[in-house]
């Protein structure tokens, strides 16, 4: 889930100004490190995971394509080259006779997709690297252990992953 | 052995040269940049003016300073709040701007319903948070009537509008209709609509 607050240069005062995108506080300093610590103590608006809607299209019981809300509720559509079936059917814990075949970088990267939130690597190590991703958090995902998580992306790019 | 280098490259080397010069002013002029990106140099003199009317957005930068720094129960806060009879005439829904729940699409328009003594508190606030954060001394106010005539000339405002200047020390309304170019001057009274900008004269 992206950052809950936004952060930029008044263009009146040049100060940073920060704004809860719940539109719950406000505030600016002179210095961007403080504004963004007073952003975060006020904005409480960290993304808590929960599963997403979906609208799926299916041809003759396959999957075609279907449209999903990302972690910031934009509507993205993926196709089965995209996503497979099985990697749709992972994501949201069905048995799927194929389930074991999805490998542990595509069920990241499936998951990082449809939260909108994936940046590129097709290995587990790149992944990790590209999306501040620990080894045990990687764990919670491919075994769908993140319900109730929350997300933070910072300014600077930096993910913080808090993952029950 | 001494190697005699061809004449175009000595020039390509000269003109990598000048283009680094070149990049790295423009650099140090965007970076070093000593005033906010919403105002303009102008003057022989250091004169920083507004490049648009002081817009709700602005205004909620203030607001929630005097919210955040002493409490909504304090004058202070009550003080920066714009008269919602007004806000409202405009802005249909209602909702004051910068308080929570606002609609984002009324940032960027000008703030209205402010009293002449609100705005002078404003530049002032104003003035110590340029002086805070540019480590200069500036001093805000509003501007005069050539002030005026030189942001218009800078707006793309088709519609008629009042605007709060000082002409010899005294606030005065100034409607002026960019059609005609024409200008009606008048007292300075409450409860009328009217946008205002900043002129910012900076100290020595």
């Amino acid at each position: 889930m992206a950052k809950p607050y936004t952060l930029g240069r008044s263009s009146s005062t040049g100060w940073w100004a920060w704004g809860c995108k719940d539109g719950d506080g406000a505030g600016s300093s002179p210095s961007k490190s403080e504004a963004r610590a007073q952003a975060r103590a006020a904005c409480s608006g960290e993304g808590i995971i929960t599963p997403p809607d979906v609208d799926v299209v299916a041809y003759r019981g396959y999957l075609s394509h279907f449209t999903i809300e990302d972690l910031d509720g934009k509507r993205n559509t993926f196709s089965t080259e995209e996503i497979s079936q099985a990697e749709f059917s992972f994501f949201f814990g069905m048995p799927c006779a194929n389930d074991e075949k999805v490998e542990d970088s595509r069920k990241l990267i499936t998951i990082l997709k449809i939260w909108g939130l994936y940046r590129g690597g097709y290995n587990v190590e790149t992944i990790m690297k590209l999306h501040y991703l620990t080894p045990d958090d990687v764990k919670k995902l491919i075994t769908r252990r993140y319900y109730g998580g929350t997300i933070i992306v910072e300014d600077d790019g930096t993910i913080t992953w808090k993952l029950p | 052995m001494t190697v005699q280098l061809p004449g175009n490259y000595l020039d390509m080397r000269l003109a990598v040269l000048i283009y680094f010069i070149i990049l790295s002013f423009h650099f140090n002029s965007v970076i070093g940049q000593n005033y906010p990106s919403g105002t303009f140099k102008y003057g022989k003199v250091n004169l920083l003016m507004d490049k648009s009317f002081i817009s709700n957005q602005d205004w909620s930068e203030y607001i929630y300073y005097q919210k955040n720094k002493f409490s909504t129960d304090t004058d202070h806060y009550v003080k920066s709040l714009p008269d919602t009879n007004i806000w409202k005439k405009e802005y249909i829904n209602g909702k004051i701007p910068s308080i929570p729940g606002v609609d984002v699409k009324y940032e960027a328009d000008p703030i209205i319903g402010l009293s002449f003594y609100q705005i002078n508190d404003y530049c002032e606030w104003r003035k110590n948070r340029l002086i805070e954060r540019y480590k200069t001394d500036y001093v805000c106010r509003l501007p005069n009537l050539d002030e005026f005539k030189l942001f218009i000339e800078r707006q793309k405002r088709a519609y008629p509008y009042n605007v709060l200047v000082l002409i010899e020390n005294e606030p005065k309304i100034v409607n002026y209709n960019p059609s005609t170019k024409s200008m009606n001057i008048s007292n300075y009274r409450d409860n009328i609509k009217f946008f205002f900008f900043c002129v910012m004269e900076v100290k020595k």
